[in-house]
């Protein structure tokens, strides 16, 4: 019978080429616009995603002390211990098949000083072995190639067999700093000067060889990045004030995220917390972003979803007026009523999936074009110029499918649910003479 | 063999309203058809023939009176009921034919049986053979029903409504948009199914001069039977 | 009779607060403070109470007019940091620094001592001074004046102080944000004495300061061991600190 109905549906569909073939173009038109928007949004979700961890060396997860979170640069009974840093990487060891790389930071406020003024500055102080892993990371090196004019690197090395430390280009402007190369322009001395943790006065050369872009994070526009050690000479402590994981590409982030919580709290209760990168507390900037393009994807959505969906439907509710008297026929001759129905489902269904299809292969074709033409813009706080980029895959085209092609199907079922509902009599009285 | 009532009218009653006014299509009815009769309803246009073909039909409800097919009420089926009542002893032919356009002559007359779930396709397909050469159309099976005469989609809806071996055929004006000959030629082929298979047959005209050879005849005028 | 005593009164001592000059008030309530000409040497204890745990640095501080050297000594590993003072402009040196780092007055040095606490005070050089009022503290007669920073580079944006009228000592110090909120308070005690032009005045012994927003942070800076000292030409100087 299911082919009976699909032979109906789609030879109904062939009555009026012309009308079905509009509807179609309706659909296609109303899927490659959605699926374009999600390829850029996917793309977007994932340099954003990949400069939080990496970029950002926030990692998947971020553990602190309990009570740190509402510090941007915690005091000292909130940094985390060398001791108990040790600790917590040896008890995360049991976790090694899920953790690529640990990266440890200090965060610290300070100032630079440079030709006797100063400025004041954040600094991050990272683990050098992560902060290179990180940088170099070949996702972030994919998901930012190609759509950024910036490609990240680690901190570079001095002469003196150590590195340098990096300043963002707005604060290289501001302290009057002007080079041709943006990002590794010639190294120059500063100092850094602030509290220690035990608020003693304290001060620390350093060789700045280095700018670095902080995305949209407009505070840390006046941000310095340096090596843990340093910080940690500057700060008079050995601690950290995160400890950061980075994990591989296959873990289930909540449930890690869960196990660790679980982990912490067994070994070392109500002193550590661990958090997942996504998180308003870890980046800002990227739930910030990603709310924004989310917000503005729901948006589209609706309204061209919306739009395509209910005049597919305007169509086959005016099929559904002119067929009444077919209606009429296949009840009279015992079909039920949801037996009917679903040979419009059916011509809904064979209209969508075709739409997909051909809508699929049109967007590879777009996305394609738009990625060779090269738009750029640039965002603010963006790390430089950006092109505009479309990633579409097979599962992205499988979510917008569903995404048109179930609130059509159950439109259409509740579209022929007035016809259906009639009496017989006055469904086939359509085309009946007289008494 | 002595025949039995397969259809019982009691009193039944149907009333349309337009707009405020009440107008009475059938009044009191009762009749009584057999098992292997052949019946046709005479009556001028509005003396009601295609409401009470309607109310038997199932096509509509009775606001008075009982309907019973087989001992069974009919009156106000459920919708399940209703679908199994018309698929396993109601054959239906339409006055417009009522066709499936986008099917062949074979698919449209496969399609009350392909709700019967115990059926092959093999016996779905010699169910609709035998049809066809009973209406002699099996040459045409692959024809859509545009590419046939009115006589032709005709008969292609009487194989249709003989296909599910229905208790009873019911014919509103099969032949009221057919020549004369071609009306002649219908009833016909009505009148010899039913002598050959013993058929129950109810048909509806306004055309006196199609029932010569029927036996039993009802005038309906004005919603109530004149004579029987 | 009475009414025109009592009016007397208030004519005669609305003159002389009217006559008495807060910036000669301040001037002289330097002295004790370390802000004279003459070259001085003493050792600042800073002991500093904060969430329940003390810690504690000592200076060596050596003065002449605006300069001033503050060297480091305890705990040892502050060995070898030196804070020069020169005029406005101030340093640190270590011995780990390729150069002198440029600091601000403003900043903390340690606790709840500002950089300018530390070594000699010069308030007259710094803030302008408006006669507020006067008013008691334990029976005695205060001149409470309100010091406005010259310029932005001195350790406080505003001060209020109160001056004893009869000994010209400063005694207690509100210091103030720019919106006029009181962050730390200091009061003053004056154990010491140098000899100056001759005379034997009372010099600064101890600096008693609460942060205003957390009950628990408190410093106290003692001053000891206070020494007339006489200095070579630039041992002040920067550049020759530095090599």
């Amino acid at each position: 019978m299911t082919n009976t109905f699909f032979r109906l549906a789609y030879r109904g569909l062939l009555r009026n080429k012309k009308r079905t073939a509009l509807t179609a173009l309706a659909f296609i038109i109303g899927y490659v616009g959605l699926l374009i928007l999600a390829g850029y949004t996917y793309r977007v979700n994932n340099v954003l995603l990949n400069q939080a961890i990496y970029l950002n060396m926030n990692g998947h997860i971020r553990i602190q002390k309990i009570g740190a979170e509402n510090y941007w640069a915690a005091p000292l009974k909130y940094l985390i211990s060398q001791d108990h840093i040790l600790a917590i990487i040896k008890e995360l060891q049991i976790f090694d098949d899920n953790i690529e790389f640990v990266g440890e930071k200090l965060k610290v406020a300070s100032q630079i000083v440079y030709d006797d003024k100063t400025y004041p500055v954040f600094i991050d102080g990272y683990s050098l072995n992560a902060e290179k892993r990180a940088r170099t990371h070949p996702k972030l090196q994919q998901s930012l190639s190609g759509f950024f004019s910036y490609v990240p690197t680690p901190l570079i090395q001095t002469k003196v067999n150590s590195v340098g430390a990096s300043i963002t280009p707005e604060l290289s402007h501001i302290m009057g700093i002007v080079t041709r190369d943006p990002i590794a322009p010639p190294a120059f001395d500063a100092q850094l000067v602030g509290l220690d943790f035990e608020s003693n006065l304290n001060a620390i050369d350093i060789i700045v060889n280095r700018r670095h872009l902080t995305s949209s994070a407009f505070m840390r526009n006046y941000s310095v990045e340096m090596d843990i050690e340093s910080a940690r000479r500057l700060t008079n402590v050995d601690g950290a004030s995160e400890i950061n994981i980075f994990l591989k590409s296959e873990v289930n982030l909540n449930q890690f995220l869960n196990n660790t919580n679980d982990l912490l709290e067994k070994k070392f209760p109500q002193q550590f917390k661990a958090e997942l990168f996504s998180t308003d507390e870890v980046s800002p900037e990227y739930t910030g972003n990603m709310s924004f393009l989310m917000v503005m994807m729901v948006f589209f959505l609706i309204i061209i979803g919306g739009s395509v969906i209910l005049s597919i439907l305007n169509v086959l509710t005016m099929s559904i007026m002119e067929r009444k008297s077919e209606i009429g026929t296949l009840l009279s001759l015992g079909y039920s009523k949801f037996q009917v129905r679903k040979i419009f489902i059916y011509e809904s269904f064979i209209l969508g999936t075709f739409g997909i299809f051909i809508g699929y292969i049109i967007s590879l074709f777009f996305a394609s074009v738009i990625n060779n033409l090269e738009f750029t813009f640039t965002p603010p706080g963006a790390l430089g110029v950006a092109f505009i980029r479309i990633d579409i895959n097979i599962l992205l085209g499988f979510y917008i499918a569903i995404i048109m092609l179930l609130p059509l199907l159950i439109l259409s079922y509740f579209a022929t649910c007035k016809q259906t509902q009639k009496k017989l009599v006055h469904l086939l009285n359509d085309n009946e003479g007289g008494t | 063999m002595a025949a039995s009532t397969l259809l019982e009218l009691n009193d039944v009653e149907k009333t349309y309203l337009l707009g405020e006014v009440k107008v009475p299509a059938l009044s009191k009815i009762n009749l009584k058809i057999n098992t292997g009769e052949f019946t046709t309803i005479i009556g001028p246009s509005g003396s009601g023939k295609t409401t009470l073909m309607n109310l038997i039909g199932s096509l509509d409800t009775p606001d008075a009176g009982q309907i019973l097919f087989e001992g069974l009420d009919i009156s106000n089926l459920t919708n399940n009921r209703r679908s199994e009542y018309l698929n396993k002893k109601i054959g239906f032919v339409f006055q417009s034919f009522n066709l499936i356009p986008v099917l062949s002559v074979f698919e449209n007359v496969e399609l009350p049986l392909l709700v019967i779930e115990k059926m092959s396709a093999q016996e779905r397909h010699d169910r609709v053979a035998w049809c066809l050469d009973n209406v002699g159309l099996f040459d045409f099976k692959n024809y859509r029903p545009d590419q046939l005469s009115g006589g032709q989609r005709q008969r292609v809806a009487i194989a249709r409504a003989l296909s599910n071996h229905p208790k009873l055929i019911l014919a509103d004006e099969p032949t009221a948009n057919l020549d004369s000959k071609t009306a002649h030629q219908i009833i016909n082929l009505l009148l010899d199914l039913n002598e050959k298979y013993n058929l129950t047959f109810l048909f509806c005209s306004h055309d006196e001069k199609l029932i010569k050879r029927v036996r039993r005849v009802i005038h309906l005028s004005d919603g109530s039977i004149l004579n029987d | 009779m009475k009414y025109y005593i009592i009016f007397s009164y208030f004519i005669f001592a609305n003159v002389s607060l009217a006559q008495v000059s807060p910036e000669v008030l301040l001037k002289e309530s330097d002295k004790s403070r370390g802000g004279i000409e003459d070259g001085l040497s003493w050792v600042s204890e800073l002991k500093t109470r904060e969430n329940g745990q003390t810690t504690v640095r000592k200076f060596l501080v050596k003065s002449k007019g605006t300069d001033a050297i503050v060297e480091a000594t305890e705990p040892l590993r502050t060995k070898g940091e030196i804070y020069v003072f020169n005029d406005r402009n101030m340093w640190l040196v270590k011995p780990d620094l390729k150069k002198p780092v440029s600091i601000s007055p403003k900043a903390k040095l340690t606790g709840l001592a500002s950089n300018g606490d530390i070594a000699s005070t010069w308030y007259s050089r710094d803030y302008t001074a408006a006669l507020e009022k006067k008013e008691n503290i334990k029976n005695e007669s205060h001149y409470v004046l309100l010091l406005k920073a010259k310029t932005n580079t001195t350790t406080y944006d505003q001060i209020r102080y109160w001056i004893n009228e009869k000994t010209q000592l400063a005694t207690k110090a509100d210091f103030l944000s720019l919106q006029g909120d009181v962050l730390k308070t200091a009061i003053f005690r004056y154990e010491n004495k140098i000899k100056l032009g001759g005379k034997s005045i009372p010099f600064v012994s101890e600096m008693y300061i609460e942060d205003k927003s957390r009950e628990d942070y408190k410093s106290i800076l003692k001053y000891i061991d206070l020494k007339t000292s006489k200095y070579k030409t630039g041992e002040f100087n920067i550049n020759n600190i530095r090599n």
